[in-house]
């Protein structure tokens, strides 16, 4: 597993070192009206063909939002001028007559844009051993596999159609761990959620294929406001990846989703996120608000979460992928890397909530940072009275690249359980001379040398990545760190 | 191959070469010895390009060319390879990738085709056979954790399957005992060719019983003030450098 | 909020009531300032845990909602109460105030070598003014600018709150070059103004000009159980070259309430050396801002709390890195008993212009109990790239293999967690630099364990 210098020299070629998802789909949409008000609420519930509980969440959720309990979060290190939420879409959707029952009903037009992403949905060319929903602006356009997974139980679809053939479940887990009132971006969400995925795992039963969403923000000035739930019932096993692009605009989209997690007795989740939103150009103008809610609950005994994210992409990055760690003897994982270039900025890490007994944690973050890019790691370790034996080990690396960037580490441990053992370890520095020299005196470039230790660097969190994905990264660490040096 | 003329090198304010003259032709395998501070790791940085070490006035030749014009691995790509005295620890970098990138980048330079994977693995574990070297260091990460022998052998390791034409081993004795230093000076005296010339700076003489040289420079102050065979090496060890450092 | 607005309002009433006889109350700069300072006050309110800075510090638990300033009144306190913490063997000069007021009847200054000011502020005001002017003004404008651009006054609230009533306290100059043979040892005591609980805001200005060289050493503490308030506030100014010791116990009574700043700016090759010890009060909060202000500075801040049954113990430290070459090493280690809640919040700022800094921050606690509490927030903002940086923090009990080790060894239980927090402290205590402060933190620490139930 490296980055090797044909590899990086081949997507130098194939991308010209830019952001090669930048394209723009040109197909004919459906656009809720400009604005945020309750008739757009209902518009959105109504297109969706919700039943009436859902419509009472949304509006509970957008009352709450518009009150001054909801509060715009002020306490990150990030900076950017105040968005007007009335100045967006907030359902867009590609036309078709009637929603597609198979894939030879999705428009072509839709396949090819998947296509051009490197994500194929025919089911000749799938990538062995993933299914895959694509989520296209607001809508879920294809869901491939469904029947395969079907015969073992394992519901995977978009989470509006689980509204309507598994309302129980939906009704029983949508918020419970990310609920309506948990902050400004997570209420705004509950409002206005378009589509997502929704994955149910059965009792006893390993998804026998990685379940992957690929999302896409296409139409302009639009907002994306996926939802997922992921729901692994007793003993079962699930590995979720997640990938988003969107094209170049020179305006700023938000993104604001909420995932939710919830692990019974000895299940376990494994979630992947590869984010590659639009990140703006080198002057910083325009790339994708994205601000998110991740939350998994470990809620039985010896259950297990483990969140993986690279974080490439995106203008402003406001995440903190986290697990509450309900069940005794259950474990929590976050690894991450991120990168924030020219003008980007990113404030993100994780909390482990240790709630019961013998639970573990442990968080590795690898923050880069070059150009005017700005990185903050922010993370909570808490141990509750009760959580005897919690164990977390944290660390947090910060490597920067220039002298303009900035790199931040704010951990807060609070630990209420003697027995508890927490330990934070933050390193920040830059790339050392000598193992620069020492590249370049064995022949390597400037840059292929700085990718070379950028990839060392962050060996420990690409090693938690399903394989395709840890190849996908890598490529994309590469044309990310593009014009950094020199 | 190579021809050093009036080389002078400002380190930190400090003057450190002081004119040195040197010339090297292909096949042969020259000593510089020295006191500490005689200036002999900066000869090896100003030779490799390290930031810091610029020659203020004189100039290199290497095969003609002006070499104190080329970067780093403009260097290397041409042929120059500097054993680091003190290797340099690159955490997360499996060795076998960091070796495989350097020889493909130098391949491709030479223009010649990049190795496959497997033929640069098959490549590579015949010359680990050779300096007696555990096939798992190509899977640590390069350097780190390496025993000051471990990391000497993999310094001559890369020079190996680099197969540099000029080769500059700064002090790769040092830290050695006597079984590392055999090993390593076998693999040294392996790549000894016609078409290859050595630079092999050191302290001590101890390495030159196994490396023979084919001329021995003294280095003082920042000038090469004496060269004769081999057997000025021996006459060092018993006298010492007192002599030189009064000279200037 | 409206409760705390509630009490804002009670000490802008008081200020309104002793303004004109606060010391220098004729200088016209100060008078600015102190208006200044309450109008600041009174639009930020007492802080509280919404404020990130206070994050862990709950004020409303422990001040008094009617307070009571203390003002020049003997008390009762003699010399007798105070040998316990004089220093061995006994410094040079020793200042002793009692509600931040000088008292030169309890007071040894010994003689003054040329080249030291040592003096009351009440006398500083009359004679120095200037050198006043020069450091208060300083903190005038104090706010948190953060890293997303906004800017908050609310974190230096109790800070206006000193500047606007402070009435005593010591002023210290150092001349060029005056280096001093034995520590300045100032002793504040806090206690009772007739039957109330008293609140203090004793200030404290140390100038040590280019090449000098000092040891502060400031004892706060209060009087049997009393309830108390003390708001100190302490500046120090480390010239070219100069170099600083600065200690700090704070031993308030145990109902009381430590509320202690200290602002130290470091100019070009300086050197200071901080360190705090806390084991009194029931709510403290030491916060030190230390700035690196000129190139090649060294700098070292360490502390020590120990809380035990329901103290709460608050350690806020920031330091800015501002210039190159700067080296700072800071060390925190908490010894958290009973019901206490320790905690620990620590930034490290480099600037951009402060190439090749050289940062560590580690802050280790020690949970004694199974109702104890650690917070811990060790920060670092880095906004240059040529940097060394490091932070640490860990949170745990006492070793268990190690403690079943020493008593195989037949080590008594107690004798054996002794050595073990003994080790854990010690290794801060045994490194100080200055003889007699070692020996008075040596003894303090010893008792303190040897109280342990």
């Amino acid at each position: 597993m490296s980055v090797s210098v044909e590899t990086v020299k081949s997507v130098e070629a194939a991308t010209g070192g830019e952001y090669k998802y930048g394209f723009y789909t040109d197909i004919e949409s459906e656009l809720a009206p400009k604005g945020l008000n309750e008739d757009i609420v209902r518009f959105i519930s109504a297109k969706k063909g919700e039943p009436e509980w859902l419509l009472d969440w949304r509006l509970k959720a957008f009352r709450l939002w518009l009150s001054s309990a909801a509060e715009e979060p002020a306490w990150a290190n990030v900076r950017y001028s105040p968005i007007d939420f009335q100045d967006a879409y907030y359902y867009a959707a590609p036309k078709q007559a009637e929603a597609p029952k198979s894939l030879e009903e999705v428009d072509p037009a839709l396949l090819e844009t998947y296509e051009k992403l490197g994500i194929p949905l025919k089911e000749q060319e799938i990538l062995a051993g993933v299914a895959i929903d694509a989520v296209f602006d607001s809508v879920s356009v294809a869901t491939t596999f469904k029947g395969k997974l079907a015969e073992l139980g394992i519901i995977f679809c978009p989470i509006s159609e689980a509204v309507k053939t598994h309302p129980e479940l939906v009704k029983k887990y949508l918020g419970s761990v990310v609920p309506v009132a948990d902050n400004f971006y997570a209420t705004l969400n509950s409002a206005v959620f378009s589509d997502g995925s929704f994955v149910y795992v059965p009792k006893g039963v390993r998804c026998p294929m990685e379940l992957s969403t690929y999302f896409r923000i296409n139409t302009a000035e639009t907002g994306q406001f996926e939802r997922t739930l992921i729901v692994a019932d007793v003993g079962s096993h699930v590995s979720y990846l997640e990938g988003c692009t969107a094209p170049m605009r020179s305006e700023h989209q938000l993104h604001a989703a909420v995932v939710e997690l919830v692990a019974l007795d000895d299940a376990e989740i494994k979630y992947s996120t590869v984010q590659n939103w639009y990140p703006g150009d080198k002057e910083g103008r325009g790339g994708i608000y994205n601000f998110v809610t991740k939350r998994g609950a470990c809620r039985g005994r010896n259950s297990k979460i483990s969140w993986t994210q690279v974080e490439t992409g995106s203008a402003i990055t406001w995440k903190y992928p986290s697990v509450i760690l309900q069940g005794d003897h259950s474990t929590g994982e976050f690894y991450s890397v991120a990168i924030t270039n020219n003008y980007q900025q990113a404030d993100t890490g994780t909390k482990m909530i240790h709630i019961g007994r013998n639970t573990s944690s442990t968080i590795i973050s690898k923050g880069i940072s070059a150009g005017h890019g700005q990185q903050t790691y922010r993370g909570l370790v808490r141990i509750l009275g009760k959580a005897d034996n919690a164990r977390n080990y944290t660390q947090c690396d910060s490597l920067l690249i220039g002298e303009k960037c900035g790199g931040h580490t704010v951990p807060y441990i609070e630990v209420k359980n003697q027995t508890a053992k927490v330990e934070h370890e933050a390193t920040t520095s830059k790339i050392s001379d000598d193992q620069l020299f020492y590249c370049r005196q064995r022949g390597l470039s400037d840059e292929d040398a700085v990718a070379l230790i950028v990839n060392g660097f962050c060996r420990e969190v690409f090693q938690k990545l399903p394989m395709e994905f840890a190849v996908e990264a890598q490529k994309l660490l590469g044309i990310s760190l593009e014009g950094a040096i020199g | 191959m190579l021809e050093i003329r009036d080389l002078h090198t400002v380190v930190d304010g400090k003057p450190i070469l002081r004119g040195v003259d040197l010339e090297i032709v292909a096949g042969e395998v020259h000593a510089v010895m020295g006191p500490n501070g005689s200036g002999k790791s900066t000869l090896a940085y100003v030779l490799s390009g390290r930031e810091g070490y610029h020659a203020d006035s004189g100039e290199v030749l290497y095969d003609g060319q002006m070499l104190l014009e080329l970067t780093p691995e403009e260097r290397a790509r041409a042929g120059l390879f500097l054993a680091f005295q003190y290797p340099v620890e690159i955490p997360g970098v499996p060795n076998a990738t960091f070796l495989r990138t350097a020889v493909n980048a130098v391949r491709l330079a030479r223009g010649e085709e990049e190795l496959s994977a497997m033929a640069f693995l098959k490549e590579a574990r015949a010359k680990l056979k050779q300096l007696q070297m555990d096939e798992s260091f190509l899977n640590r990460q390069v350097n780190v954790g390496f025993s000051g022998g471990e990391k000497k052998r993999n310094e001559i390791l890369q020079m190996a399957m680099l197969e540099p034409r000029l080769a500059v081993l700064d002090e790769t004795d040092s830290g050695l005992d006597i079984d590392a230093l055999k090993i390593v000076a076998d693999g040294i005296n392996r790549l000894r060719s016609a078409g290859r010339a050595m630079l092999v700076i050191t302290h001590y003489q101890r390495l030159l019983d196994y490396i023979v040289p084919d001329k021995v420079h003294v280095l003082a102050e920042g000038r090469i003030v004496r060269s004769g065979g081999k057997e000025l090496a021996v006459e060092l060890e018993k006298k010492g450098y007192a002599e030189f450092s009064s000279a200037a | 909020m409206g409760a705390s607005k509630h009490t804002s309002d009670v000490y802008v009433d008081r200020f309104d009531e002793i303004r004109d006889r606060l010391p220098g109350a004729g200088l016209p700069w100060l008078k600015n300032l102190r208006s200044g300072a309450i109008e600041r006050f009174a639009d930020c309110g007492l802080p509280n845990s919404r404020v990130e800075e206070w994050k862990y510090t709950n004020l409303s638990r422990i001040l008094d909602p009617q307070p009571v300033l203390a003002g020049p009144s003997i008390n009762g306190v003699h010399r007798a109460s105070l040998k316990q913490y004089y220093l061995d063997p006994t410094p040079c000069h020793r200042m002793v105030f009692v509600n931040s007021y000088y008292r030169p009847d309890l007071s040894d200054t010994g003689v003054l070598p040329a080249g030291l000011t040592l003096c009351s502020l009440e006398t500083a005001l009359a004679d120095r003014p200037e050198l006043l002017e020069a450091h208060w003004g300083i903190l005038h404008d104090l706010s948190e600018d953060r890293l997303s651009g906004k800017n908050d006054l609310k974190p230096h609230a109790m800070i206006a709150l000193n500047t606007a009533f402070a009435a005593g306290g010591a002023v210290i100059h150092l001349d060029h070059n005056v280096s001093l043979d034995g520590p300045i040892h100032l002793i504040y005591l806090t206690t009772l103004e007739g039957e109330r609980p008293a609140m203090s805001h004793p200030r404290t200005l140390v100038v040590a000009e280019a090449g000098a060289h000092a040891t502060i050493f400031e004892t706060f503490i209060g009087n049997g159980g009393d309830a108390h308030c003390c708001n100190a506030l302490t500046q120090v100014a480390v010239g070219p070259g100069a170099r600083v010791c600065h200690y700090k116990h704070q031993g308030e009574a145990p109902n009381g309430a430590h509320i202690g700043s200290s602002h130290i700016c470091l100019a070009k090759n300086s050197t200071y050396n901080g360190f705090v010890l806390s084991d009194g009060a029931l709510v403290s909060r030491n916060e030190i801002r230390v700035r690196l202000e000129g190139e090649n500075v060294d700098c070292s801040l360490d502390g020590i709390y120990l809380a035990r049954g329901n103290q709460h113990m608050d350690n806020w430290t920031r330091i800015d890195h501002m210039a190159p070459l700067g080296k700072s090493r800071e060390v925190y280690k908490g010894v958290i008993d009973g019901a206490a809640h320790g905690s620990f919040q620590g930034k490290i700022r480099v600037w951009p212009e402060a190439i090749q800094s050289d940062a560590r921050q580690l802050n280790k606690n020690l949970l004694l109990s199974d109702r104890a509490e650690a917070s811990s927030k060790p920060e670092l903002e880095i906004l240059t790239d040529d940097v060394q940086c490091a932070h640490g923090s860990t949170v745990g009990d006492l070793d268990g293999e190690t403690l079943f080790y020493l008593r195989s060894r037949g080590v008594g239980e107690t004798a054996a967690r002794n050595l073990l927090i003994d080790a854990f402290v010690g290794e801060v205590i045994d490194n100080l630099a200055d003889v007699p402060v070692r020996k008075y933190f040596r003894n303090l620490f010893n008792h303190w364990l040897s109280e342990a139930t």
